[in-house]
């Protein structure tokens, strides 16, 4: 796990500083976060960590899991959930309202959502993102997997807050992907598109020439 | 037509950088083959059979003169003097460097054009009726909605990587003149009873290896909702189309196999819970925007007795009168009417000049005629040719000698060998089979004009495989060029139709060899002159035959 970076929003490398870690399971892949921890070793943890768990275990856990699932919770301070991009809205949808389910006691409150893509042209990343918002999802959203540099940007625009990216992809001028096509707009406002920008600029500035 | 405001502008040439930047990464190896090839696509840049292909977009066909000439200039200096109109209504180059690539978007930029989206998985170019704002019959110009539409999807950042490609036409018009029905999505501008201005929504139409006439799935969408549910439609398709298989990742394939009922109701929830109402509507402020940059031209009050007499006088010349009758059109203002300009030219000096194909001299002279004839704009058309769509009918013996001059008058339109033909094996990577040879054929074979003219509307559409470019399922006639153990065999269909009764194309039977595709043709073009009902000035034609007899007649004369 040691290969990846986390990068913010800003393309400010995170990754010292960030607490998070995913819980080993079987499927776990590589690149979800800094580090991980074994579910033996967490119950044994005296202080409260940072957790990243599997998304489709907290809906219906099964095995260890499933008995050890609150005590879970009282071991974490902050809880993150990790999907791929097979996961369907419903189940978001469902994640969604075991935080606001004041009987759940284990998402009281969700503070991260990681999507992983297995493949770059696999563009339901954006989308996944892009419901979470639209549902209120206020948290931090956070993209793995096999996305690439250029479509950071796009990823900004659809929701995203942070990246993890392998360390042999990050070169110097990482920087200039979370700038790319800066005058593109967001998808989501039609008075964004450029005619209209222009056409309410210039209706703003007219009262000011009859001045 | 609409003008770059600096926002355009603007992201246009951050574009240009970006894919400069993203060119030199790849070249230099920091940018693997998988992810270049999506962001090259994205850039209109295909590696092709000889060399790559760069695909130019024209928003729907529109092009000014200007535009033109720098196509022309493009075209000298960094391929080899010609360009390809496609059924997209794009202009490919087909033999641009790739290194050079970046500098020719860079030109383009220049004259507000780019190459965006006009490949990969994204929404490419929206197309509509070549006669967009000329029609006496247009319940509105669509052409607005078409801006609106190529800025909302220009860029859009959730749905750059589709599971697939994704196309959209709109029309103003009950005729279909823009293959809507063939569409991932066709709208069509319809008034509802308090005539208020909507959109009949079509989804899921397509050809390829799977052809689908395309569903509706909402009879009235009131226009200020038009984004907000495009915007639902594709979430609920980047979300739920199929990405384990290519061939089956169309919205087509979404649509068919879950019942367009189903599909709409999806549609229609994601809608209501996220998207309607919300800040993708559209006001009337912003349709007033958007139509300001189509107004009408201002047209000459036509002393319309005058001109009539001197285009009765002009309409001696035989000539002019085959190709007044072919290859013009009826505009809205009395006086105007709307030019068709050939580009299938046929044999020029005894050598087949491909369907679409235009020199950059002839883009020249072209831009010049325009600014002369038609207010310096002119559209380009799913047919591959061009039209000038507001000349005087006075000028219109003058414009018909100087085209004749640049080989762009042949007074075709409509007939046999008016076909869309896709560049098949000769260039293009995809195909199994040779095109421009049997096009070549059936020029050679049917060269006499009289007869194409008792023939009639014919359409015919060749295409060098299944991805079916040239529409081969839709045409009166199709032919889909078929690879078998090496050598090009071609599959005839009969009976498709693009039009507001777009249907699919019956296959006749076994494909015949590439020698007797033109002697195919005739015969079954005699099953028709020879079974075709005639009265007094009524000649049943070829798609109303087709129908009538069926498909058996032609079987048993072309295999029997």
């Amino acid at each position: 796990m040691g290969n990846h970076s986390i990068l913010d929003h800003n393309a400010v490398n995170i990754t010292v500083n960030d607490t998070w870690q995913a819980l080993a399971v079987a499927e776990l892949p590589d690149g979800i976060a800094a580090a991980q921890i074994h579910l033996g070793e967490l119950l044994h943890k005296q202080e409260r960590l940072d957790i990243i768990l599997p998304l489709k275990d907290v809906l219906a856990p099964t095995g260890l899991l499933k008995e050890t699932l609150a005590l879970v919770a009282t071991r974490s301070s902050r809880i993150g959930v990790w999907a791929d991009t097979s996961i369907s809205t419903d189940q978001l949808d469902q994640l969604l309202a075991l935080t606001q389910d004041k009987d759940a006691e284990l998402l009281t409150a969700l503070d991260l959502v990681i999507l992983y893509t297995p493949l770059f042209a696999d563009g339901r990343n954006f989308s996944l993102a892009k419901h979470l918002r639209l549902q209120g999802y206020q948290g931090e959203i956070r993209v793995a997997g096999e996305f690439g540099r250029d479509q950071i940007a796009y990823l900004l625009r659809s929701g995203v807050d942070s990246f993890i990216i392998a360390n042999e992809a990050l070169s110097e001028d990482i920087q200039q992907a979370f700038m790319a096509l800066p005058t593109a707009y967001n998808g989501s406002n039609a008075s964004q598109l450029p005619m209209f920008r222009s056409a309410a600029l210039a209706a703003s500035e007219q009262p000011l020439a009859a001045v | 037509m609409y003008q770059y405001t600096h926002a355009d502008q603007a992201m246009v040439d951050e574009r240009v950088e970006q894919f400069r930047d993203q060119t030199r990464r790849y070249l230099s190896g920091e940018l693997c083959e998988e992810q270049f090839l999506p962001l090259r696509l994205q850039n209109g840049l295909y590696i092709q059979r000889h060399a790559p292909m760069l695909r130019i977009a024209i928003p729907y066909g529109l092009l000014a003169s200007y535009q033109l000439r720098k196509l022309a200039d493009i075209t000298r200096r960094y391929d080899r003097g010609f360009g390809h109109f496609t059924t997209r209504t794009n202009l490919q180059l087909n033999w641009p460097k790739l290194e050079d690539v970046p500098d020719i978007l860079a030109e383009l930029a220049s004259v507000q054009m780019h190459a965006i989206q006009t490949s990969g998985n994204c929404i490419r170019n929206t197309t509509t009726d070549p006669y967009s704002g000329i029609n006496a019959d247009e319940i509105e110009d669509p052409r607005p909605y078409c801006e609106i539409i190529r800025q909302w999807s220009t860029f859009h950042p959730e749905f750059a990587f589709l599971p697939r490609k994704f196309k959209i036409a709109v029309i103003g018009t009950q005729s279909d003149r823009a293959a809507t029905q063939v569409h991932d999505i066709g709208l069509h501008v319809v008034k509802n009873e308090a005539g208020e201005v909507g959109f009949e929504v079509i989804v899921g139409g397509g050809l390829g290896r799977t052809p689908i006439i395309g569903k509706v799935i909402r009879d009235f969408l009131p226009r200020q909702h038009l984004l907000s549910y495009l915007d639902a439609i594709l979430r609920v398709y980047n979300l739920h189309g199929r990405r384990d298989n290519k061939y089956k990742a169309r919205i087509k394939i979404l649509v068919d196999s879950m019942g367009a009922k189903d599909f709409a109701k999806l549609v229609e929830a994601e809608w209501e819970a996220h998207s309607k109402d919300g800040e993708l509507t559209l006001s009337e402020d912003n349709f007033a925007t958007a139509k300001s940059y189509f107004s009408d031209f201002d047209y000459e009050n036509i002393d319309s007795l005058a001109s009539q007499s001197k285009l009765s006088s002009d309409l001696n010349n035989k000539a002019f009168a085959d190709w007044y009758a072919r290859n013009t059109v009826p505009h809205k203002v009395a006086g105007y009417r709307g030019v068709v300009i050939s580009l299938k030219a046929g044999l020029v000096d005894g050598k087949y000049v491909p369907a679409g194909d235009v020199t950059a001299e002839q883009m020249d002279k072209l831009a010049d005629l325009v600014d002369q004839y038609s207010f310096g704009e002119l559209r380009a058309t799913h047919q591959q040719n061009l039209v000038f769509a507001d000349v005087k009918q006075s000028d219109l013996f003058d414009l018909w000698q100087a085209l004749t001059d640049l080989d762009l008058a042949r007074p075709n339109i409509g007939t046999l060998t008016d076909m869309i033909v896709c560049p098949g094996f000769d260039l293009c990577s995809l195909a199994n089979a040779t095109t421009y040879n049997i096009a070549e054929q059936i020029e050679q074979h049917f060269d006499n004009l009289d007869y194409l003219y008792d023939l009639g509307d014919i359409q015919l559409n060749m295409s060098g495989c299944m991805n079916a470019c040239a529409h081969h399922h839709v045409g009166d006639i199709g032919i889909l060029g078929v690879d078998k153990k090496g050598e090009h065999w071609y599959q005839i269909s009969l009976g498709g139709s693009s039009k507001e009764d777009a249907r699919l194309g019956k296959i006749l039977g076994r494909a015949v060899s590439a020698d007797s595709v033109a002697a195919t043709l005739q015969t079954i073009l005699d099953v028709y002159t020879q079974g075709r009902q005639q009265e007094a000035d009524h000649c049943e034609p070829f798609n109303e035959f087709i129908s009538r007899v069926g498909i058996d007649p032609f079987k048993e004369a072309v295999y029997g």
